[in-house]
């Protein structure tokens, strides 16, 4: 793991010297080594390093302890080693206005910081990462087709283009190994059909076993079909009671060679070649929904095309 | 151990449910950090710990992350190698009402026995009358059958009663150790004192060490193999300052014993200490890089000529 944990801290943070390194962790993730290897590599460099833990939050977006919260406001460079996600919190947002450079780190594994996804050449990936980002901003149509049978166009003018880097800037945050350009579509708009036929990262579905079938119309979810995880996706949204939850909030492409399949979130959304649709909030990508979830749905061998060009087309770049 | 973190957790410091209680640690003293976790989250409270590297040396400041978390606490506890007591970052989260439980280089034994089984309740009432007698005296007094003969003025100085209760906003305190204390007048120590206890840093005590003492400060060290060490480390902070009288303590935990720890040592029932170095955290003038406690058993102490302490037997 240190080989990995070296890799974030020195490349993708650029920690330096002398820098205040936090590494805020919880009572899941303590002892798995993740956390010590990130100390130990901060400490390499010649930084201070910290390891913070608090008692595992309760679900994803609750805001970590006041202390904690004070803690990452001082620090130069944070990660956050963690079971529920805290990228989405006030703590973080204001951490980074007091320029900050995180790495989110949520339901991270010892195994990601082994093999895979960070074995990566991030700085080749930053010209890459522009070109996309830049792409998504300037186009106005989006059409996604894959050959497990999705086929989904939306309007994407007028929303920039969001990227996660591999490479953290003051004030920016990353989900190392996962490097991935997209947007959120403008509401309302997202027509046909999506065939999951890669991963759903959440409910602990994972890579699915059988396609799911996903019918969009007017922007919003209307029908899903499958087998078993098609059913326990179907009913996890059902008792939220809520039709913003099923909104089409964000598309976005992975684009880490190295990165591949295997069920975790943050090494899935980055796998070159593997699109995702992600619904629900999409208000932390540049749109107007809030809703109590993001789930994602992916896809291989996308092919996408901006405004009629065709930007990866069947898992293969065409920049 | 958790018994010892519970007693410390509940009783001690009176940790409430939803308080922010902030273990600030070190890569050394993780272990004896998680336990005080476990006795936090029993009681209800919302524990944070910190673990940083383990400082160079007592009182250097913790990295600005640390200090942050510190002044967001309700309640702290440094289990940490070296000391944070002294320190802007403990002082800034005590002006903001944290209760501070210093735990300077803990060890699982401290939350196994001894000391920490003391009734502290019960040590209070003396531990305050104590610190009212430093406050209203003159002039100490110390002796010793091993040649003890040391008299300082502490007219000005107020006694500070630590009574390992940390119950209130701004409360401050090492329990196990318990004692009262006070910072001489500078310049004003004046005789012999013959170390026999132990020494911060430098543990028990093989042979006595003599110190001669005058204007206020050390100025001759003698004795076997601890002496050499003590004028080492004192040479070490190349500061006049180090040699300064900067305190005298008397300890109040009936349950301590001499064994070379000392937050146990200082608080040996009927011991006093004698510190040389900093005293400007408790309310002296002298800053500089050490504050060295040495231990003295079996003691004679007078302030103004009234009997406190009589071979290490208190009077009072």
């Amino acid at each position: 793991m240190f080989k990995g944990a070296r890799t974030l801290v020195e490349t993708c943070a650029q920690v330096k010297k002398g820098e205040n390194v936090l590494i805020v962790t919880d009572t899941t993730k303590i002892g798995t080594g993740i956390a010590e290897s990130l100390a130990a590599a901060a400490h390499a460099v010649g930084a201070e390093a910290i390891i913070s833990v608090m008692t595992a939050r309760q679900s994803d977006g609750e805001e970590p302890p006041k202390p904690v919260a004070e803690a990452m406001k001082k620090s130069d460079v944070f990660f956050t080693p963690v079971d529920k996600s805290i990228t989405h919190t006030l703590a973080v947002k204001e951490a980074l206005a007091a320029g900050a450079r995180a790495i989110m780190m949520s339901d991270y594994t010892g195994d990601l910081l082994i093999s895979g996804g960070i074995e990566a050449d991030f700085y080749a990936l930053e010209p890459i990462c522009d070109k996309v980002v830049e792409l998504f901003t300037i186009a106005k149509q989006a059409e996604l087709t894959t050959p497990g049978g999705t086929r989904l166009t939306m309007n994407i003018e007028g929303r920039k283009g969001r990227v996660l880097r591999g490479i953290i800037k003051p004030g920016e945050f990353g989900a190392i190994p996962n490097i991935e350009a997209g947007t959120s579509p403008i509401e309302g708009s997202a027509e046909g059909i999506i065939v999951v036929d890669a991963s759903v990262p959440y409910l602990g579905i994972g890579v699915v076993s059988q396609p799911i079938r996903v019918t969009v119309k007017k922007g919003f979810i209307t029908e899903i079909e499958g087998g078993a995880e098609a059913r326990k996706l179907k009913e996890d949204l059902a008792k939220r009671k809520d039709p913003n939850v099923y909104n089409i909030a964000e598309i976005a492409l992975g684009l880490n060679p190295k990165a591949r399949l295997c069920g975790i979130m943050m090494e899935d959304e980055g796998v070159l070649g593997v699109a995702h649709i992600g619904f629900g909030t999409n208000i932390m990508h540049g749109g107007k929904i809030k809703t109590e979830l993001h789930y994602d749905l992916l896809m291989r061998n996308a092919t996408l095309k901006l405004d009629g060009k065709a930007i990866l087309e069947n898992g293969s770049l065409k920049i | 151990m958790i018994r010892g973190a519970s007693k410390l957790v509940n009783i001690n410091v009176q940790v409430k449910p939803g308080e922010k209680v902030v273990i600030a640690s070190d890569f050394n003293k993780a272990h004896i950090a998680k336990v005080l976790a476990i006795a936090v989250l029993e009681s209800g409270a919302e524990p944070t710990v910190l673990l940083m590297a383990p400082r160079q040396a007592h009182g250097l400041e913790p990295p600005a992350p640390i200090a942050a978390a510190l002044a967001a606490a309700d309640v702290i506890f440094t289990p940490a190698e070296k000391s944070l007591g002294q320190t802007v970052a403990i002082a800034e989260a005590r002006k903001k009402g944290a209760r501070v439980v210093i735990l300077s280089e803990v060890t699982e034994d401290l939350l196994i026995s001894g000391p920490i089984e003391a009734d502290f309740e019960a040590q209070e009432p003396l531990c305050k009358k104590l610190a009212d007698l430093l406050t209203q005296a003159k002039e100490a007094k110390v002796t010793s059958r091993l040649g003890t003969h040391l008299t300082m003025s502490l007219v000005g100085r107020n006694g500070r009663a630590l009574s390992g209760l940390i119950r209130n906003p701004g409360d401050f305190g090492s329990p196990p150790n318990i004692e009262a204390s006070i910072c001489p007048v500078e310049g004003t120590a004046e005789g012999i004192l013959v170390v026999d206890g132990s020494i911060a840093g430098i543990g028990k005590l093989s042979s006595p060490i003599k110190e001669t003492i005058k204007k206020g400060f050390v100025i001759k060290v003698e004795g076997g193999p601890e002496a050499l060490r003590l004028q080492n480390t004192l040479e070490s902070a190349h500061d006049v300052n180090a040699y300064n009288v900067a305190e005298l303590g008397l300890g109040l935990n009936p349950k301590s014993k001499l064994t070379g720890f000392l937050l146990e040592d200082e608080s040996i029932l009927g011991s006093i200490h004698i510190a040389l170095g900093t005293n400007i955290f408790m309310g002296g003038k002298t800053k500089t890089l050490m504050h060295i406690d040495q231990i003295i058993l079996k003691p004679t102490l007078r302030l103004d000529n009234k009997m406190i302490i009589e071979e290490g037997e208190i009077k009072v």
